[in-house]
C-alpha cells in the first residue's frame, strides 16, 4: 500500500506536505546538486522586497544549543531582479514555488504582490508581516490585528495567486492574528517564523550579534511552534503550513498531528542538505508504519 | 560538483596537544576537491552543536581520500578530535571557490596558523619545473609550526617566522613577504590565515609587489548553510556583499573591503 500525500492548503493543492522554508533555501537552486527541489511540495524563496537589501552587519549568526539566531536582515536581490531574471532559472522546478515579500507599508506589500503574482512559475504569495530582524515594519507588523488586517486586504486584492501570512510568534495569543488575517483573504497562515532573541559572548562582554537581537530557530523552538499551531486549528480549523524546528519526518508528524495542512523545513536545510528530501521519506515510511493511506488523515488528528 | 557523504575515518594522527590530522574515504568528495575548496563536517548526529564546521581540505589523491587539519577550538571541533578510526562521519564537500593557480609565476604561500592546509594542497597538487613554490610561514611560536616532510617537500623554498623569535626569523610573516616582493619579480601570492593577517598581506602586495601581482587570500566566516542559502557568512567586498561559503573562501585580495571587516570585528 502506498500513501496518498497530496494535501491541500486552502486554494493550493500540494503534491506532498514537505515544503521548505524561506531564507533556508536561497532562491530555489541552491541545493539542487544534493537533491531535484522538484521532489519537494513546494519551496519558499528568500524574502523579497521592493529595493535590493544589503542586509545587516556581521556576525549575522550564533549557533545556540539545538538552535541557531540569524540577524541576515533580508539581504535580498529586490523584486525587479526576481521578476526580470531570476525567475527564469526556476523554470524547471516542478513544484509550487511560493515568494516571500516584506514590505514597510500595505501600499507596499500590494506592490510587492502585484508584481511577483504576474511571474508565471510563482503559485503563491507568502506575506511576511514578522521579520525580526529590520527595523521598519517586520515584527510590529505582525503584533498588530489591525495591520495585519490592512496588510493582508491590500496583498490579496493585489495578487493574482492564493495569499499566505506568515505570522510572528513573538506576540501573547498568536490566534486572534491569524484569525485576522484568515478573515482579510489570506488562503491560509504560515506558523511560525524565528522567536527574538539573543546571546552574549562572555569573553568580549558583548552581544555576539551586530544588531544585538535576532530570530532563533531550529530544534530548540520546535515545541513552542508546536503549540501555537495546535491552538490556531483548535480555534480556527484553518489551513495552515507549520515550521519551527523540523528535523526528522517524525517531526513533520508531530506538526500534522497538531493541526498543520504542509510543513516547512529551515534551518534542518543546513545540517542536512538533503533534509527535505530525507524527512519526505521519513513521512512516508511514517504512513506505510501506521497504515496511513492519505497523509491528510493525519491533519489535526492529535485533537480528536 | 557537491556531494554529501557517509565518509570513513580511516585515519588520525595527533600533530599536537590541540591539532590533528583525519583520513577519510570519500571517493565522490576526493575525486572533485580542488585547492582552496572546504569540507563542511557535521561533528555530531545529536542537534548539539547543531551546525556543521567549516574545515580546508588539507590534501585529497583525487581518487578516493580526502583529509584535514583541525585545531581544537570548542565544543564543535572537540567532538570532531573524539572520534576514531572506522567510524562514519558525515561530510558535504567540496565547498567554495578554489585558489587560481598561475604556472608562469612563482607561487608565493602565506600561511598563518592551520592557514597552512590548503596552502599545502595547493603546492602539492601543482609541483612543476615551470615554477617556484615558496612557503612563508607565519606563528606565534614554534610549537605552533606544523610541517611534515611531505608538504615540506612540495615547496622549493621555506622560510618561517615567529613571534618570539624561537624558529626562523623573529616577527609576522609579512615581514618575510615584503623583503620577498621587494627582491623578486613575476610572482603570484596565495595566503590563508587569520583576517588581520590576510588584511596586512593585502597592504603588503598592494605597497611592495610589482605592479599586476596576482593576490588571493582565503577567508574565514562564521556558516550556516555553507551553499550560499542563507546569507550568514557574507563579507563587504567592491561589488556589494558577498558569501564566503559560495563566492569565497577564496577572494581576489583587492576585492575585499579589510579596513570594513577589521573596524567591525574589533566594535
Ligand atoms: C573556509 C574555512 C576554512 C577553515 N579551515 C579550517 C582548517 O583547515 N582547520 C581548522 O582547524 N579550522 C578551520 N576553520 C575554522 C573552523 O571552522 C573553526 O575553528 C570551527 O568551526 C570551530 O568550531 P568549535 O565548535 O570548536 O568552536 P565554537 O566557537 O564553539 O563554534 C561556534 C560557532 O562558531 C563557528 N566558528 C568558530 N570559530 C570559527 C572560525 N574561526 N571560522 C569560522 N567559523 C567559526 C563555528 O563553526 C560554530 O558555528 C575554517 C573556517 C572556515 C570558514
Ligand atoms: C537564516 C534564516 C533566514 C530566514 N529568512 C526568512 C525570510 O527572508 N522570510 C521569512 O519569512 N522567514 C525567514 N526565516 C524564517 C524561516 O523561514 C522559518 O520560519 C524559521 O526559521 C523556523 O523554522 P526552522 O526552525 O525550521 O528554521 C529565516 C530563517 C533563517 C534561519
Ligand atoms: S553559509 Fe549560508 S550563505 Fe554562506
Amino acid at each position: 500500500m502506498s500513501c496518498d500525500l497530496s494535501t491541500n492548503v486552502g486554494a493550493l493543492a500540494l503534491k506532498n506536505p514537505v515544503t521548505v522554508a524561506s531564507g533556508t533555501f536561497g532562491y530555489g537552486l541552491e541545493f539542487a546538486e544534493f537533491y531535484d527541489p522538484s521532489l519537494l511540495g513546494g519551496i519558499f524563496l528568500k524574502g523579497l522586497t521592493l529595493e535590493p537589501r544589503a542586509g545587516n552587519e556581521t556576525p549575522r549568526l550564533v549557533e545556540t544549543p539545538s538552535g541557531l539566531i540569524n540577524s541576515i536582515g533580508l539581504q535580498n536581490i529586490g523584486i525587479k531582479e526576481f521578476c526580470e531574471r531570476k525567475w527564469l532559472e526556476l523554470q524547471g522546478i516542478q513544484t509550487l514555488i511560493g515568494v516571500n515579500i516584506s514590505g514597510r507599508s500595505p501600499e507596499e506589500y500590494a506592490e510587492l504582490a502585484a508584481r511577483a503574482s504576474q511571474v508565471p512559475i510563482v503559485g503563491a504569495i507568502e506575506v511576511n508581516v514578522s521579520c525580526p530582524n529590520v527595523k521598519e515594519g517586520g515584527v510590529e507588523f505582525g503584533r498588530s490585528e489591525h495591520h495585519i488586517r490592512t496588510i493582508t486586504h491590500a496583498c490579496v486584492e493585489a495578487s493574482q495567486v492564493p495569499v499566505i501570512v506568515k505570522l510572528s510568534p513573538n506576540v501573547t495569543d498568536i490566534v486572534p492574528l491569524a484569525a485576522a488575517a484568515l478573515e482579510s483573504g489570506a488562503a491560509a497562515v504560515s506558523l511560525v517564523n524565528t522567536f527574538l532573541a539573543m546571546a552574549i559572548d562572555v569573553e568580549k562582554r558583548k552581544p555576539v550579534l551586530r544588531n544585538v537581537f535576532g530570530g532563533l530557530s531550529g530544534p530548540a523552538i520546535k515545541p513552542i511552534a508546536v503549540r501555537m499551531v495546535w491552538q490556531v486549528w483548535r480555534s480556527l480549523r484553518c489551513p495552515i503550513i507549520a515550521m519551527g524546528g523540523i528535523m526528522s519526518g517524525t517531526d513533520a508528524v508531530e506538526f500534522l498531528l497538531a493541526g498543520a495542512s504542509a510543513v516547512s523545513v529551515g534551518t534542518a536545510n543546513f545540517v542536512n542538505p538533503t533534509a527535505g528530501r530525507d524527512i519526505l521519506r521519513e513521512l512516508e515510511d511514517y504512513c506505510e508504519r501506521h497504515g496511513v493511506r492519505r497523509v491528510r488523515e493525519l491533519v489535526g488528528a492529535a485533537h480528536a | 560538483m557537491k556531494h554529501h557523504e557517509q565518509a570513513t575515518l580511516v585515519h588520525v594522527e595527533q600533530l599536537d596537544a590541540t591539532t590533528f590530522r583525519h583520513v577519510y574515504a570519500a571517493p565522490a568528495i576526493a575525486r572533485d576537491a580542488q585547492p582552496g575548496q572546504f569540507l563542511h563536517v557535521r561533528v555530531t548526529q545529536a542537534t548539539a552543536p547543531l551546525l556543521r564546521r567549516p574545515i580546508s581540505i588539507l590534501w585529497s589523491d583525487f581518487h578516493e581520500h580526502v583529509e584535514i587539519l583541525f585545531k581544537v577550538v570548542r565544543q564543535g571541533t572537540a567532538l570532531l578530535a573524539e572520534k576514531r578510526v572506522g567510524e562514519r562521519v558525515d561530510l558535504v564537500g567540496p565547498l567554495g571557490t578554489p585558489f587560481p593557480y598561475d604556472f608562469s609565476r612563482d607561487a608565493v604561500c602565506v600561511a598563518g596558523g592551520y592557514g597552512i592546509a590548503p596552502l599545502c594542497f595547493l603546492a602539492r597538487a601543482n609541483v612543476s619545473e615551470h615554477n617556484r613554490r615558496i612557503l612563508l610561514y607565519g606563528a606565534r611560536t614554534a610549537s605552533a609550526i606544523v610541517l611534515r616532510p611531505e608538504w615540506r617537500q612540495a615547496f622549493d623554498e621555506v622560510a618561517i617566522a615567529t613571534e618570539d623569535g624561537s624558529l626562523g626569523k623573529k616577527g609576522l610573516v609579512t615581514d618575510l613577504l615584503r623583503d620577498l616582493l621587494v627582491a623578486r619579480r613575476s610572482l603570484a601570492v596565495y595566503a590563508c590565515g587569520p583576517t588581520p593577517m590576510l588584511a596586512a598581506v593585502a597592504r603588503c602586495v598592494a605597497n611592495f609587489a610589482e605592479p599586476g601581482t596576482p593576490c588571493y587570500v582565503s577567508l574565514e566566516n562564521r556558516m550556516g548553510c555553507g551553499v550560499g542559502a542563507c546569507l550568514g557568512c557574507v563579507v563587504p567586498t567592491r561589488h556589494g556583499m558577498a558569501t564566503t561559503c559560495k563566492q569565497g573562501p577564496v577572494f581576489p585580495a583587492q576585492e575585499i573591503l579589510f579596513e570594513q571587516i577589521l573596524a567591525e570585528t574589533s566594535r
